[in-house]
This record gives structure tokens, sequence and C-alpha cells, in this order.
């Protein structure tokens, strides 16, 4: 495998007792997708935070294309921030100029790349407008713009659905696939199991400073392979559900009428699970042993759900 | 380094751009010309005066006191020698008359003035110490002059005795080789950077912490920081708005250039005499400006440090204090070094970075200064300044997080240490 783009190794902050980042390794290869993955307040901005060298780390290292992230590295990076804003009194033009100026592309090329992006977004007729006129939804896709309007080979986005109405939602969707096309290197982070699910190739599932799991969705997933089972009965019946739960190596069972999911323990066979129940009678109708879903990967992993049942963050 | 070049920009057009820079813009040149073209028109508007002097001595004091006064182009002055058993009378016509305001006062020399002193001014501009002190300086000589001359004294003798002397004060200096200059001037223009350095402060210090909280409270900070260091993002901030303010300040003083300009064309028709412009050695003018500008970098860069630790606008309002008193401290200085250019106060005041820049303009316009005193002055200063930059970065990365309570001096010093 080449370089990785970014690379962590024991990084740690901690901000005065509280511990935001423990010892966290990671890796992400080049033209992967990548999502950082955990609750809030599991370190996921944090972790952002150091490969962006906003913050730096109190031990450990940071690297970003090989080396410690700097002017000569952080250009090639592009960052759309979990708080998002802009200076308001500026025009859409200016600040997008200026932002692009600041990843040392020269004004009068980045004028043309921004007239380009506003064309794209729909909003080439407002360029001449103040940021503080335009709506949320209108500053969201500036912010969108300046992330990736210097051609970045690596763009963070952080939680970048949170708070973005549907339209915007889609719209970021194409640029991250428009991206991952590209072969540009995408690290986003996210609590919810399902974006990361599926959008990334890879993750690194994070739990209060830590990281729980690392590598290719495969790997994580293989690590906790053939743990799973899908057993559909005939009907239910309580003896048939005792057989279930007596079975050997059953680590967890819940079911949904005749639907059961099953969850093994460490080095149990399924096929011991499928010669008990056929012994015992019980008139199988599906038998499948499952890829573990990230959201199980994390349930084990983290002992709790990513979403503290919080309400969605709509702006 | 173009992106530091693009926050400076940025940061000139923003403030460029206000209303309130415009307004201050249009505003200065109004107020400097009123405080150039008003004294000269409240001098001959409001400064002429009818004045009648009495002479009831009959010696002749009276008509050398109302030629000596009548000189003053301020003063319409008539003589009235009345007889003396008619003076009682022409007392309460002259005190009608001032009454009636056609007349502003009288003066009234009564019989023997020369030896029992006896001389009285009445009218409605009595209180004035300005005419009051020219009428003394018209009546003093006259008096003096009628005195020696009764002791026998030849009146050639008295008049090259009492032809006036020219005093003038020029500076001579070890440190301007352009030889000796009109001390006044150079103080003058001293006490107008001082003063200036001292508003520009507190103008454009407010814009530099303002400018650093609204970037923490609107978050465009994060965005910008995954780019330039803090330390970056801070000079840039300080550079453009100094830039912005200097150019007002340019635009201010070049009207005052021309308000003097036209003062002189309006002093000439007004009948008043040609101001000066200040003429002082190339050598001082630099000291001068190294002092504006270090002095406002150097406030500039604790306003901005300061404004990094505030998380509210009600927080501004509190902390802007920490960089206001050491402002007031170099304020009051400056009045101690122009009591004492040589002092203690003097000396020690120059060499603390936080009254450097006030202090020298006045010091070194009074007195030398050692070359070494300065030297060190600007050595510290320069240092000083980059210094809280440095700070004022470190407060910024460990702050950027911190919303809500501020932190306290303590953990910030911790904070500061460690990140």
């Amino acid at each position: 495998m080449a370089d990785p783009v970014v690379e962590l190794r024991g990084a740690r902050k901690t901000y005065g007792s509280t511990v935001a980042v423990e010892g966290l390794d990671l890796a992400i290869p080049s033209s992967a997708t990548f999502a950082l993955l955990g609750p809030n307040g599991s370190g996921k901005t944090t972790t952002i935070r150091m490969i962006l060298r906003i913050q730096e780390p109190d031990a450990g290292q940071v690297r970003i294309f090989g080396r410690p992230p700097g002017p000569g590295s952080l250009d090639r990076v592009g960052y759309l921030p979990e708080e998002r804003g802009l200076y308001p009194k500026m025009t859409v033009r200016d600040i997008l100029v200026f932002l692009a100026e600041l990843k040392r592309i020269p004004p009068k090329e980045g004028r043309g790349r921004v007239e380009r992006w506003l064309e794209r977004v729909g909003l080439a007729d407002r360029a001449g407008d103040t940021v503080e006129s335009l709506s949320k939804g209108m500053q969201q896709k500036l912010q969108f713009i300046a992330a990736v309007v210097h051609d970045p080979e690596l763009v963070i986005l952080d939680e970048p659905f949170s708070g973005l109405d549907p339209i915007n939602q889609q719209a970021l969707r194409d640029i991250v696939a428009d991206l991952r096309r590209e072969g540009r290197t995408i690290l986003f982070s996210t609590h919810i199991i399902e974006h990361a699910e599926r959008l990334c190739d890879h993750v690194c599932i994070l739990a209060r400073g830590r990281a729980v799991a690392h590598g290719s969705v495969g790997e994580v997933k293989r690590e906790h392979g053939e743990r799973y089972v899908a057993l559909g009965l005939e009907t239910w019946s309580a003896v048939a559900e005792a057989a279930v739960r007596e079975a050997p190596g059953v680590g967890g069972v819940t079911h949904d009428g005749a639907a059961f999911e099953i969850r093994l323990v460490d080095g149990a066979a399924p096929q011991a699970l499928l010669r008990h129940l056929v012994e015992r009678g019980v008139d199988v109708r599906r038998f499948e042993v499952m890829e573990p879903t990230l959201h199980q990967v994390f349930l084990e992993r983290v002992g709790r759900p990513p979403v503290e049942m919080e309400a969605p963050t709509v702006a | 380094m173009p992106e530091t070049f693009a926050l400076v920009r940025r940061e000139f057009r923003a403030s460029v751009r206000t209303r309130t820079y415009l307004l201050g813009t249009l505003v200065g040149p109004v107020l400097i010309a009123l405080v150039f073209v008003l004294p000269l028109v409240f001098m001959k508007v409001g400064g002429n005066r009818q004045v009648v002097v009495v002479d009831a001595d009959g010696t002749g004091l009276g008509a050398r006191v109302a030629a000596t006064l009548g000189a003053d182009d301020r003063y319409r002055v008539d003589l009235v020698i009345p007889p003396p058993a008619r003076a009682d009378s022409v007392r309460a016509a002259l005190r009608g008359r001032v009454a009636a305001e056609t007349i502003d006062g009288y003066l009234w020399i009564g019989a023997d003035a020369a030896r029992s002193g006896e001389v009285v001014y009445e009218g409605r501009n009595a209180a004035s110490p300005r005419d009051m002190g020219d009428i003394r300086r018209a009546v003093t000589p006259a008096v003096q002059t009628e005195r020696l001359r009764d002791s026998g004294v030849d009146p050639a003798v008295l008049s090259e005795a009492l032809r006036p002397v020219e005093v003038e004060a020029l500076g001579l200096r070890a440190d301007a080789p352009d030889g000796p200059s009109r001390a006044g001037e150079s103080m003058d223009v001293a006490m107008v950077v001082t003063f200036g350095l001292y508003m520009m402060i507190l103008l454009y210090g407010m814009s530099v912490l303002r400018g650093v909280r609204e970037e923490k409270e609107n978050r465009v900070v994060e965005l910008v920081l995954s780019s330039v260091r803090p330390e970056q993002l801070m000079a840039g901030k300080v550079i453009g708005i100094g830039a912005a303010g200097l150019l007002q300040v340019t635009i201010w003083v070049a009207f005052a250039a021309l308000a003097i300009g036209f003062g002189d064309v309006l002093a000439v028709a007004l009948g008043a005499g040609l101001p000066d412009i200040p003429s002082i050695p190339w050598s001082l003018g630099a000291v001068f400006l190294a002092c504006f500008l270090g002095g406002y970098f150097l406030y500039a860069s604790i306003y901005a440090a300061v404004g990094a630790t505030a998380t509210s606008g009600q927080d501004a309002q509190n902390v802007q204090m920490i960089a206001t008193a050491p402002l007031m401290l170099a304020f009051f200085a400056v009045f101690a070094v122009i009591d004492d250019p040589a002092g203690p106060v003097a000396t020690a005041g120059s060499l603390l970075p936080f009254t450097s820049p006030l202090v020298l303009p006045p010091r070194i316009a009074l007195a030398p200064v050692p070359a070494w005193e300065l030297a060190a002055a600007f050595a510290i200063l320069a240092v000083s300044c980059l210094a809280f930059l440095w700070i004022g970065g470190k407060v910024y990365k460990v702050t950027i997080l911190a919303t809500g309570q501020r932190p306290s001096l303590k953990q910030l010093w911790r904070w500061v240490r460690a990140g």
C-alpha cells in the first residue's frame, strides 16, 4: 500500500482534565473515503482539528502527505467545519476568492474557479451580494465551495450532513460522489452509521477518544464476521424459542415473531447451532450466516447506539 | 507569504468599507476645519472691543495708554479728558453706555494716577483674562514712563531703555546636525504624535478586538485556521486595520495641511498673523514615526490577544480594560515627562514598552535622549509586539473551543503554556 494520506500515531489531546483523544492511531489510504464514526463527544472534531493543525496534539504524531501539517501540505486539504460560518459582510465572490488565496491560489485564477463553482450550484447571479443577504441553504453551498475550490487532494468534512436541508444533502452527496470519482481522499466524521455504511470504504469507530475498530469496512466487518445468524421459523412457538436460546454458542437473541437474529459468542460455529436446531425438531425455513452491519459492530464495540436520540438539528 | 498578504488586504477592505470609517474620514476634516478656522473667526468677529479711556489726571498719561491700546486691531479706543468738576457725571454717563452696550467698558485713570496708582477698569469684559492682560500691558509702561520722567530721566534715554527685547527659543540638539530648530515647534509636533497615537490606539485597537471576537462568534475562524497560523491571522488583522487607520490619519493630515494653507489665506483676509507651518529635523520625524507605528502595533496586538479571550460582546466590554489600563498609565506618564524630561519617570517610561511610544516623542522634543536608550526602547518595543502576537495566537488556539464561560486568567496561563 502506498503511504497513507493521513497518519496519526499515538495522538493524544486533553483539555484541562478532560481527555478528548487518547493513543489514537489512524491511517487513511490515498483515494479512500474514510468515515470517523462515533457518538458526540468521542473525539471526532478534535481528531480533525489535529489533522488540520488547528490544534496540536499533546503527544504523538500527525502527518499528512507524509509530513507534519504545514503551509505546503495544508494547501492540499479542503475543510468543511461542523460549525459553519463566513464573514457576513463580504461578497460571495470576495470571500471565496479570499479563502482560495489562503490556499495560495492567486486571486486571478481564484476568480475563474469561483465563477465556475457558483455557476454549478446555481448562485452565479448572487456573486456580488453579501454573504449575510443569502439564505442559510445558499450559505451552506458557499461553504461546500470553500472546501473544494482549490482542488484539494484531501477533503475533510466534519458532520457534513448535520443541519442541511434535503436539497443540500443531495447536493453534497453529488459533490462527494464526484470527488470519489476523481480519486480524491475524503475524510468525514459522522454519528450516523447509515452515512458511513453507504458512503465509505474505510472506517474508524471512535469511543471516548479511542479507536475501537479501524480499517476498511470489509476488514472491520470480517473481524466480527460469521457471528450473526438470521433465522426464520415456520411459526413462532415458545418451545422453538427455548431451543434457540439453549443452543451452544448463542450470545444473544432478538426476534420479531418468527424472524430471529442470533449473535454467536467468539469461536462458536454456526453449523453447531444448525445441527442443534434440527436435532430439536425446530422447523427451520431460513438459516443465513450474516456479515454484521456497522451498526452491530458499533453496538458491540461501543456498547450503546451512536445517536443518543438527539433531535435532528434543522437550522 | 501570499496568504498573509490576503489576510491584510481582507482586513483593510473590511474596515475601509464600513459606514463608520467613511463617516470618520469625512467628519474628521470638518472638525479640523473648525479647529483651524473658528479661532480666526472668533478673534475677528467676537473679539472687537470698544473702550473709552478717561484721563482724569490730565497729564497726557491717558493719551499714551490710548495710543498703545489702540495699536492693537482688536481695540477701538476713544479718549476723554473731562474737566475735574464734571468727573462724576462723566463717570455716570460711561456706566450708562456700558449698560446700554454701546461700549464694552471704560478705563478710569484717576488724578495723580502715576503716584497713587489708581487706575480702574469697569466693563462687561472685566472678567476676560485676555482683555485685562492687554489693558495692563498698555497701562504699566505708560505709568512707568511717567514715573521715570518725574524723576528727571531724559526721554531719549528712556525710550532707548524701554525698547522691547525679542527672545527667540531655539532648541540646540546633539542629535540634530541640521542645526538649531524652534524647540516649541518640535514639542507641538510631539504632542500631536502622542495624542494622535492615543486616539488611534483607542479607535483602531477596539476595531482589532471587535474583529477578533466576531471571527470567533461567527465561527469563520475555524475555516481560516485550517489554512494559516493564528499568529498570521492576528498579524494580518493588526496590519490591515492599522493600514486603514493610517490611510484615514493621512487623509486628515493632508486636509489639515490644506486647512492651514487655506487658513493662511483666510487669516490674511481677516487681518490676523500668519500661522507657521512647523518644521522639525528629519531624525526627530523618524523617531516620531517609529513611535507611532510601534505604539499602534503593540497595543493592537494586546487588544487582539484580549479579544481572543472574550466569548461574547458583553465580555469584550469587560476585558478591554486590560488593554486600556496601561494606555491610561502611559497617558498620565506623558504629563510627568513634560514637567521633567530628564527625570526617573521619563527614563523608566521610555524603556517600558507600554509607555515608551507615547512618552518618547515629547521627551525627545524637550531634551536629548541618549542613543543607547533610544535603541533599547525600540528593541524592547519590537520584542514586545512579537511576544503579544505570539501570546494572542496561543490564546486564540486554546479558546477557540471555549464558548460560554470566559476562562480565568490562571486557566489561560496554563493553557498558553500547555498549548
